[in-house]
């Protein structure tokens, strides 16, 4: 037995946060040493893993040296990088907001329970993430869709009101069935292919009718738990009513994961197989396009602050189906460039505006303890003056869900809009362009609103130019960031420095990311293995 | 017909089933029955595939079902958990979550 195998970053990447979910859950008191050991650890290992992933290969790691066709096999290429990369990030960023966002032991506002709870669970969840990007074996993937979606559930039930819970059930039942379909579709394959390899899609070639159904329900599941539109109805509820921390990683992470698995097992298939798949892939843009309207629209009828950015994930997933169709450009890359560039920046949009609306109610329940209940897009005015760097983030959230031209958001939907062109399918150019406005209309009334002032009640809000002036005045201010001394008197709704800067900074990071995204996106790119699956990469645009 | 393939549409008319239960059925005790027969319909589904008459069956997939099975039971156990509290809690205060180590705090 030889001991050439390729370096076990990759197993170790699943490993290391499930390992560290035990002690954490087990001893609580040390969960928060086994968080930080974990995001340390794992940055250690994707900085390892970096250079060993070239750009148009894939690297695979057999589990205990089995060769592929008997044993489970990892594989990582450069979309799966990319991926695991902001993986890593959101999960850094949302680990460390979480410290001071469940309130420690012993004070009021919360259970102390649910600190303790969060840390493995969290863990959990980046392990089963992490096995999902990697894995290169159906039934793995299985599992870990299962335990991906059981940590989310059980992390959305942490919020432990009634609604939580109702929200929580039902997300889990439905998970669970698009896993059963999902299950059903390996079984079907496996009976036709006797194989459970990844790699069997790229010969699928006679179209077989048991084939045809497993690739139906295999894809049903999957747009189940991406809430694609006719099917994202459990999604509003448990993102809206999740704790803060968690609505940002089911947002940004969760629902993604499946739709890379739709990707991994597409693309192959429409690369090589004789299927005729424009069709289906124009069923998946049209489903994409009345997901971004009605998403869109839902999100302009919410008067609660997370059930509108909930119901803006549900409009910008629309987005990433659009993709589908537009494989069908003559450089497909193009599209795929569009799909990496808007995952990432939705992921770290999304999270930094509900870590910023988690910030504000937070804030709000540590000065008016009386006011529970939901966070109201009107609770936000004023918020520039309290929270001026969780106002500033929520603004750079919105100009980046927006895609307008400094953010990632903006090179992904020009990705989009190229291969729309390329494609001569100048229809998708309405849905793109019109989405964004929608975006813009949705985003824009909770942002203005965190520029009004609080003291005036009813009113008009400011001019465009009064904002503009205003911008650099409170991004000044949020830096200068002073600590009343211990015995001080409260700061009062003009000064006022309640917020934990891990309330605000990780956001604000995250948001800032997703702006340096599109002011340097081939840096990102290339540095981490060019962004693109395997079989794309050799193309070039 | 032979039996495998009798056992295999037994376990497709199963999920069948489960799938339009689930969806028909407003109770969530309904709910959470309807998606283990969906689950017991693929395993079922499962077993008849690895059926080989020539030799002894597929261990790969019993290996699955066992698998499958594992999980199935525990995401019952959960989800009737959060089910109990949802019956529980028609009235009055939200319970507190029970965590671990919260027994050791003040």
């Amino acid at each position: 037995m030889s001991f050439a195998a390729p370096p076990p970053w990759p197993i170790l990447l699943i490993a290391l946060p499930l390992l560290a979910a035990l002690p954490a859950f087990l001893l609580p008191r040390l969960a928060r040493w086994c968080g930080l050991a974990t995001m340390a650890g794992i940055l250690l290992l994707l900085g390892l893993l970096t250079p060993l992933v070239e750009p148009a290969a894939t690297l695979h790691y057999p589990l205990g040296g089995w060769p592929a066709e008997l044993g489970i096999g990892l594989a990582v290429d450069g979309l799966s990088l990319w991926l695991l990369w902001l993986a890593a990030v959101v999960n850094i960023a949302v680990g460390l907001y979480s410290w001071r966002y469940f309130p420690p032991a012993g004070t009021k506002g919360g259970h102390p329970a649910t600190g303790a709870w969060f840390v493995p669970l969290w863990l959990l969840l980046w392990a089963a993430l992490n096995g999902l990007l990697l894995s290169a074996d159906l039934f793995n993937l299985y599992v870990g869709m299962e335990l991906l979606g059981l940590a989310a559930v059980c992390l959305v039930a942490l919020a432990g009101t009634p609604t939580a819970r109702r929200a929580a059930l039902r997300y889990l039942l439905f998970n669970i069935f698009g896993s059963f379909c999902f299950l059903l579709a390996v079984v079907l394959i496996y009976r036709q292919t006797a194989s459970l390899n990844l790699a069997l899609f790229a010969d699928l070639s006679a179209p077989d009718p048991l084939i045809n159904l497993a690739l139906a329900l295999l894809s049903l599941g999957l747009i189940i738990k991406s809430a694609l539109f006719p099917l994202h109805f459990w999604l509003p509820p448990a993102h809206a009513s999740a704790p803060a921390p968690v609505s940002a990683l089911l947002s940004a992470l969760v629902v993604k994961a499946s739709l890379y698995l739709l990707l991994r097992i597409w693309l192959p298939v429409w690369e090589n197989s004789s299927l005729e798949l424009a069709g289906l892939f124009q069923i998946f843009g049209w489903l994409g396009a009345a997901a971004v309207f009605w998403g869109s629209i839902q999100a302009l009828r919410c008067s609660v602050v997370k059930e509108l950015i909930a119901y803006s994930t549900v409009a910008q997933m629309g987005y990433l189906f659009l993709a589908f169709p537009l494989l069908a450009a003559p450089a497909p890359a193009t599209a795929v460039y569009g799909l990496i560039f808007i995952i990432a920046s939705h992921a770290l949009a999304k999270t930094a505006l509900f870590l910023a609306a988690g910030t504000a109610q937070r804030v709000r329940s540590q000065r008016h303890p009386q006011a529970d209940g939901p966070l109201l897009i009107g609770d936000l005015r004023g918020l520039s003056q309290s929270l001026p760097l969780t106002a500033f983030t929520m603004a750079l959230g919105a100009v980046i869900l927006m895609g307008l031209p400094p953010s990632g958001g903006f090179i992904g939907k020009w990705y989009l809009l190229r291969a729309a062109l390329g494609a001569d399918q100048w229809w998708w150019l309405i849905v793109i362009i019109g989405g964004s406005f929608l975006t813009m209309a949705y985003l824009l009334r909770p942002v203005a609103l965190t520029f009004a002032l609080e003291e005036e009640r009813s009113g008009r809000g400011p001019s465009a130019a009064e904002i503009a002036a205003l911008v650099p005045l409170r991004l000044w201010r949020a830096c200068d960031i002073e600590f009343p001394a211990a015995g001080a008197t409260p700061a009062g709704p003009a000064r006022c420095r309640t917020a934990d800067r891990l309330l605000e900074w990780p956001g604000f990071i995250l948001a800032l990311a997703g702006i340096a995204l599109g002011l340097f996106p081939w840096l990102l790119l290339n540095a981490l293995g060019g962004g693109l699956p395997a079989s794309l990469a050799g193309g070039g645009l | 017909m032979n039996a495998a393939l009798l056992y295999g549409l037994t376990g497709l008319a199963l999920f069948a089933l489960g799938f339009a239960a689930l969806f028909i059925r407003r109770s969530l005790l309904r709910k959470i029955l309807a998606i283990n027969i969906c689950g017991s319909g693929i395993f079922l589904l499962m077993i008849s595939v690895a059926y080989d008459p020539a030799g002894p069956p597929d261990p790969v997939l019993h290996a699955l079902v066992l698998t499958g099975i594992v999980i199935t039971v525990s995401i019952t156990a959960f989800a009737l958990a959060l089910a109990d509290g949802e019956s529980d809690r028609h009235e009055g205060e939200p319970r507190p979550p029970r965590g671990p180590g919260s027994e050791e705090r003040p």
